[in-house]
């Protein structure tokens, strides 16, 4: 179930909602967060429910493993643990992608699996490795099979993140207090949905468009339409995954849980690991505490340092997806950060606009390869950006289904992500006043009313 | 105002603003899915009420649950096929502008999905198998025909878009400006078939010299477009057709494919845009994968000023002349609604071919 859709607003979330308060102002405690988790199975079925037992089986199989560690520090029941949840995600989104590089290299023919990817699998995988890795070294405690199903499959962050940690949601699903309704919660919870779903039904969806046309449907695009597109793209991630976040944050605020933040502006970074810390932050923070500090991190000299950082970057590339181009999107920001990091110990400072200019330019150019379906979309972008494709040099945007409009969009999403408050500091401003209530309503209606198409979003697919 | 006072306001004024838009398109009713509400002044006219066919003929289908459908291009929905039905109640008219092969398959499917039809007519031109189509049009929306039970939320999101709130003003705007409804090109009746047949009136206003001129610059337009775009006939598109007999033979649905009326000129107009030997080509093909019915030959320009409206269309009192072949199974005369097949299909292309060299 998608959250911009009239079947979540209109009945999955009412219905949620109501159920949840009621059996909490009952004092069905144990019952409501029942309630939670079907809700949550039932909107993860809604999808498609050949998914719901690949869901189960990996709740059943990461609570049991854990429920054994809690009786000795077993290294090898560990090892087996995380294969399993290696093997669970390798089996569906990379066999195939192995098969076919293995039939390049071989030449041999392979039946190929053709598996459609279960919804969430890299999130909820992630997050329930970090459990059973903690749970292995003390750090986390095993509560009931309610509680950690609540922990896993809690409806707002299941499909596409925040990435949760054990730490930070447990003890809320534990603590009494936060089993009540509350005002400043629900309307906080309010506000950041809709503003999440504006993101990405105004902003996102209209600029998808112009970027799909650039990637997938121009065989020979020219300079302007080449920078036009990658940068749509660079701003339809920003909006559609945000937006997905802000709705989740929402969502979690109305049932007076809170979610990390995911987002901090990322595109006014002024340099690469700057970017790292406001980009996806729950996967960063993953990355940093489950490979990048296991694999060493800056403890071992400076040449182990940049071998670490790159292999993070390796791997948080292949955790996007199964293809060479996220691969290769992982390693060039692997390489732009150990860059940045040996630009660092010269202690050279860069004037902050040229810095800026020089982060946004570098990931931009790194999305292209993020976003095109393979390896020639990415190479007919990039060459057309560098002036290396069709020779042709119009600022008509024709051949994108652009026009004039597209570039104030253009220029209207750069002007949003640079100089409006994000989420996190609305989160913290907003005040129950009647311009903030007016704003509301209006991006509200706007946004619900521009739900006409069906409009997943882009990190459902990873 | 405290947080408690914030979440009313926001959540009842939300609520308020989207049940006024909600309850203004529904009243309003721009696409006519709502069909018995019509108000003189406000929404008795509907224009540019086609474009979205392809989604208003899902809906209202769904709503009227028929057991006879009819299948094809613009050709078919000016035809009103329903008029010499028994009971009309049980058809509908799927006709649409560019209606492509893809699309009636997967019309077909959901119709079948959707109220397990029995019956169905399949108006096949040859410009629906020849690559100046693409597989479905803008409009056409698979999602909703995968999906049956989720066409009522479809429904309702119609009423509930900016799309519809903008046709709903253009909708009161025009029919306030000429309540007479002169603006309005045609419409659709209850059974999906176009109505308000807009040549009739400038015929009987104008007469027959308008129709002339209006036929031969539609004509001049026509052959331009088949002779600028290089115009095949398309075996994807047909191989469509073929998977839509067997989806009919799995599921015993009954159809009939009947070749859309092909008068003198428009024979000429393949022949001038060098498609003839295409055209032979889908009408042998077609005799081999099934029967169908041939409506071809049957007059000429300029003599049929009441059978067609332009070019390219048949008016409903064609229909008349063909509803005893298609319904009554009665014999073909000459061209004209002769039942093809394997054995006679070098008969009639013999017949056609004698047709060009005149």
């Amino acid at each position: 179930m998608l959250f911009n859709s009239f079947e979540f607003l209109f009945l999955f979330l009412p219905l949620a909602i109501v159920g949840y308060y009621f059996l909490v102002k009952l004092k069905y405690w144990q019952f409501s967060k029942v309630w939670l988790v079907a809700a949550s199975l039932g909107f993860y079925s809604y999808w498609n429910i050949n998914f719901l037992p690949v869901l189960v089986f990996s709740l059943l199989f990461n609570y049991t493993v854990s429920h054994f560690l809690i009786k000795g520090r077993n290294v090898w029941l560990l090892t087996f643990g995380i294969a399993v949840n290696v093997g669970l995600l390798g089996y569906f989104k990379y066999y195939d992608f192995f098969l076919e590089n293995l039939q390049l290299v071989t030449g041999g023919t392979y039946r190929f699996l053709k598996l459609a990817l279960p919804l969430g699998i890299s999130f909820f995988t992630f997050q329930q490795i970090a459990f059973l890795v903690d749970h292995y070294k003390h750090k986390a405690k095993l509560s009931g099979f309610i509680d950690y199903s609540l922990f896993v499959c809690f409806f707002p962050q299941l499909i596409a993140g925040p990435i949760v940690h054990h730490g930070e949601m447990m003890p809320q699903f534990e603590d009494l207090s936060t089993r009540r309704w509350n005002d400043e919660h629900v309307a906080k919870g309010m506000f950041i949905f809709i503003n999440g779903l504006a993101k990405k039904v105004l902003v996102a969806d209209t600029l998808a468009v112009w970027a799909s046309a650039g990637f997938d449907d121009l065989v020979d695009p020219n300079v302007i339409e080449a920078w036009f597109s990658s940068l749509a793209y660079t701003f339809q991630l920003y909006f559609d995954f945000s937006g997905y976040t802000d709705m989740a944050i929402g969502l979690g605020l109305i049932f007076n849980i809170k979610l990390p933040f995911n987002f901090n502006s990322p595109y006014k970074a002024v340099n690469i690991q700057d970017f790292w810390r406001r980009w996806h932050m729950t996967l960063s923070r993953f990355l940093r505490d489950y490979l990048y500090i296991p694999f060493g991190g800056s403890r071992k000299g400076e040449g182990r340092t940049y071998v670490n950082l790159f292999l993070t970057f390796l791997i948080g590339g292949i955790w996007h997806g199964a293809g060479w181009t996220f691969v290769f999107w992982g390693v060039l920001h692997g390489i732009a950060t150990i860059i940045h990091r040996i630009w660092g110990r010269f202690g050279i400072q860069m004037n902050k606009g040229l810095a800026w200019v020089t982060t946004f330019l570098f990931v931009n150019f790194a999305w292209v390869f993020f976003r095109a379906a393979n390896w020639g979309d990415a190479t007919k972008i990039i060459k057309a950006m560098f002036g290396l494709g069709n020779s042709g040099m119009s600022f008509g945007l024709e051949r994108l289904g652009g026009d004039v409009l597209s570039y104030i969009w253009l220029m209207g999403a750069l002007v949003l992500v640079l100089f409006l408050p994000n989420s996190n500091t609305i989160q913290e401003r907003l005040q129950p006043r009647f311009g903030w209530g007016v704003t509301m309503i209006a991006l509200g209606v706007v946004a619900i009313l521009s739900m006409y198409k069906v409009s997943e979003f882009i990190y459902f697919g990873f | 105002m405290g947080y408690r006072k914030f979440i009313w306001l926001g959540f009842g004024g939300l609520t308020f603003a989207l049940l006024l838009v909600y309850v203004a398109c529904f009243i309003i009713d721009p696409f006519g899915i709502n069909n018995q509400v019509r108000v003189e002044g406000v929404n008795k006219i509907k224009p540019e009420f086609f474009r979205t066919a392809r989604k208003w003929k899902v809906l209202n289908a769904h709503d009227r649950r028929p057991s006879t459908v009819f299948l094809g291009s613009s050709r078919i929905e000016c035809l009103q096929p329903e008029q010499h039905l028994h009971d009309r109640e049980e058809a509908y008219n799927f006709g649409m502008s560019g209606g492509t092969t893809r699309e009636m398959l997967e019309l077909l499917k959901f119709a079948h999905r959707s109220f397990d039809i029995d019956t169905a007519y399949y108006a096949l031109d040859f410009f629906a198998v020849t690559n100046l189509n693409p597989p479905t049009r803008p409009g056409f929306e698979q999602e909703m025909l995968n999906v049956p039970a989720k066409v009522q939320i479809e429904k309702h999101k119609t009423y509930l878009s900016l799309h519809c709130l903008k046709n709903a003003y253009r909708c009161v705007r025009s029919n306030r400006a000429d309540p007479l409804g002169s603006e309005v090109k045609y419409q659709y009746n209850a059974y999906g078939s176009r109505t308000n047949d807009w040549h009739e009136r400038n015929l009987q206003e104008q007469g027959s010299s308008w129709w002339y001129d209006q036929f031969d610059t539609e004509l001049k337009r026509y052959e331009e477009i088949y002779n600028r775009d290089t115009l095949r006939f398309d075996t994807r598109a047909f191989a469509n057709v073929v998977l839509l007999q067997e989806y009919c033979k799995a599921h015993d649905i009954v159809l009939c494919i009947f070749i859309s009326p092909v008068h003198a000129k428009q024979l000429e107009l393949l022949l001038n845009s060098g498609l003839k030997s295409d055209y032979f080509t889908f009408l042998h093909l077609l005799s081999k994968t099934g029967s169908y019915r041939y409506f071809g030959g049957c007059n000429g320009y300029p003599a049929d000023d009441d059978l067609y409206w332009d070019s390219q269309h048949a008016r409903k009192q064609m229909f008349n002349q063909m509803a005893p072949h298609l319904y009554d199974n009665a014999p073909g005369v000459g061209l004209f609604g002769v039942q093809v097949t394997g054995d006679n299909i070098e008969q009639l292309l013999r017949t056609l071919e004698a047709e060009c060299a005149n």
